[in-house]
């Protein structure tokens, strides 16, 4: 009989054997029950916990909260001024949309601005239309702190400039800001990689910082983190159709709003669904969670998409890969399976989600549920 | 769906998200007024899973303000904490001198932790079931456990240390 491991003493201890698995809980009670050597290290996880949860209170604040109505009063005071920030934001969002198409030449579906304004819910106060739009030749060349993995610049837009104005205290504090109102600008880099990605990024704020830029196969996409202050810290990636006059023979003819809030950070992937919008409940995910995403590609040529496949690193050099098919799109469009790797796959709604990788069919199972956040 | 009695969630919830950001901002009125600013959102965004919602914003609403401490001066934040400190205990010197060190101290410890460890555990601390952090940290019910049992060991280890540290030094 298997002894329990330090996990399990820890949820028994938490009271949280209940959220096991029926089976797995009854079997760690009953152990614990029968098993000396097992209750004794149950004692001793019992005292790591108390010194640690002592630990944790000697550092505790004691948290006085202002009444309910109160709370309600003060959202109700500031709404006209969110409300304000997201029609700022979304005339912001229209002008980068804009500058991309004039300025570098890459065209954009109306319909796909429409969602980025959509998504955009709450940023500071910008008391300024953006000014002219200056184009690389001609704008400032101002630089902000957006990291695209240190690719070489090839060019860099100035979209629009204005000034935002931080009207409370605590606003400024949380900006870290003394004035109260600082200089804002939107800006649009492109940029190539050493592995020839193409990249464009489009800043909406100086005082932002972009999350981690991932893209590769020189698939121009757009990762546009619209608002810091919006408390789902959507983003909203869009691959969008490129005409573009700096790599004329990398012409790309792939467009369709993504509208994914997943993103690669390193560690994992993060998928944040926005909380009002019932539209992504039941999508897959689009890489497996605790695992490094090395790269996304469409599926196949031409201008319709069909799907996507994005590749994660397992241990050493191995990589699986996990491929979204559109509803409609049958799988004879997928390169054939490699003798060394296995597949799994399921079809839904969403269309087919096909997990490749050198593993057991029975870990790659495993691996596919981990897709489907519900 | 069963209808949200935001009272009830507000008066059980309030003290445990400032405890949480606490924990990560290290400023008692900043924390609270990040837990005011995610209860405003809340009750305009109306979230399906209140509990849940409350504290992965109020996680970002941290993180936004560890990234805007780590860009701007950092001295002034310093200093901020230096005030917060030293008013914590109300005057009385001693007191402020030890609440000072204790607090250090468990900064210090709870920062040697990973940043996994250490959000499954301030979550935890912060009234969270396993089956919602193990959603918001994005791992499986089962290693949440696990998880927790590591971070309070390292917690209380690293903590330990500190303390013998500084007897050494006295």
């Amino acid at each position: 009989m298997s002894h329990v491991d330090s996990g399990a003493l820890h949820a028994y201890l938490d009271g949280a054997l209940e959220e096991y698995p029926p089976a797995e809980a009854r079997r760690v009670r009953e152990h614990i029950d029968v098993c000396h050597e097992c209750a004794e290290r149950l004692e001793i996880e019992r005292r790591i916990r108390s010194d640690a949860h002592a630990t944790l209170v000697m550092a505790a604040p004691t948290a006085d909260a202002p009444s309910l109505e109160e709370l309600k009063s003060y959202a109700r005071r500031t709404r006209k001024t969110r409300s304000r920030s997201r029609s700022a934001a979304a005339r912001l969002t229209w002008a980068a949309s804009i500058i991309l198409a004039v300025g570098v030449g890459w065209t954009m579906r109306a319909d796909d601005v429409g969602l980025v304004s959509e998504l955009v819910t709450s940023v500071p106060v910008p008391i300024a239309e953006p000014e002219t739009l200056v184009d690389s030749s001609g704008g400032p060349r101002e630089r902000n702190s957006r990291d695209v993995s240190n690719p070489s610049i090839l060019a860099e837009s100035s979209i629009g400039r204005g000034r935002l104005s931080v009207e409370s205290d605590a606003e400024r504090a949380m900006m870290g800001v003394t004035d109260q109102e600082i200089n804002r600008s939107a800006q649009s880099v492109v940029a190539q990689s050493g592995e020839g990605l193409e990249v464009t990024n489009i800043s909406l704020d100086l005082i932002l910082d972009a999350p981690p830029f991932l893209g590769t196969d020189r698939r121009i996409a757009v990762y546009d983190r619209v608002a810091e202050w919006d408390p789902l810290e959507t983003l909203v990636a869009l691959e969008i159709e490129e005409e573009s006059e700096v790599f004329p023979e990398q012409r790309r003819a792939s467009s369709r709003t993504v509208l994914t809030s997943q993103f690669a950070l390193g560690r994992g992937s993060v998928r944040v669904v926005p909380e009002d919008d019932d539209r992504f409940e039941d999508e897959p995910l689009q890489s497996v969670p605790g695992f490094e995403v090395t790269g996304t590609e469409n599926v196949g040529d031409g201008r319709e998409f069909i799907g996507t496949v994005t590749t994660q690193r397992l241990e050493g050099d191995y990589s699986m890969q996990v491929i979204l098919l559109e509803p409609g799109v049958k799988l004879d469009v997928l390169p054939p399976l490699d003798t060394s790797l296995n597949e799994v796959r399921v079809h839904g709604e969403t269309g087919w989600v096909i997990l490749r990788g050198p593993r057991s069919g029975e870990e790659l199972e495993t691996l596919l549920m981990r897709l489907f956040p519900s | 769906m069963s209808r949200i009695d935001w009272n009830d969630l507000y008066r059980t919830t309030f003290p445990e998200l400032v405890r949480f950001l606490h924990r990560k901002v290290w400023d008692v009125e900043r924390a609270r007024d990040l837990a005011q600013e995610t209860f405003v959102r809340a009750l305009e965004h109306k979230p399906k899973k209140p509990r849940a919602w409350l504290f992965q914003v109020a996680a970002n609403l941290a993180r936004d303000e560890a990234r805007t401490a780590i860009r701007r001066k950092k001295h002034l934040v310093l200093l901020k904490s230096e005030r917060e400190i030293s008013t914590s205990s109300q005057g009385d010197p001693e007191a402020d001198l030890e609440w000072k060190e204790r607090h250090g101290a468990v900064r210090s410890a709870l920062s040697s932790l990973s940043e996994k460890d250490r959000e499954a555990l301030l979550l935890w601390d912060a009234g969270q079931s396993y089956s919602e952090i193990a959603t918001q940290l994005d791992m499986a019910v089962g290693a949440v456990g696990t998880t927790l049992a590591r971070a309070r060991k390292r917690l209380v280890n690293a903590y330990n240390q500190l303390g013998e540290r500084d007897v050494a030094r006295r």
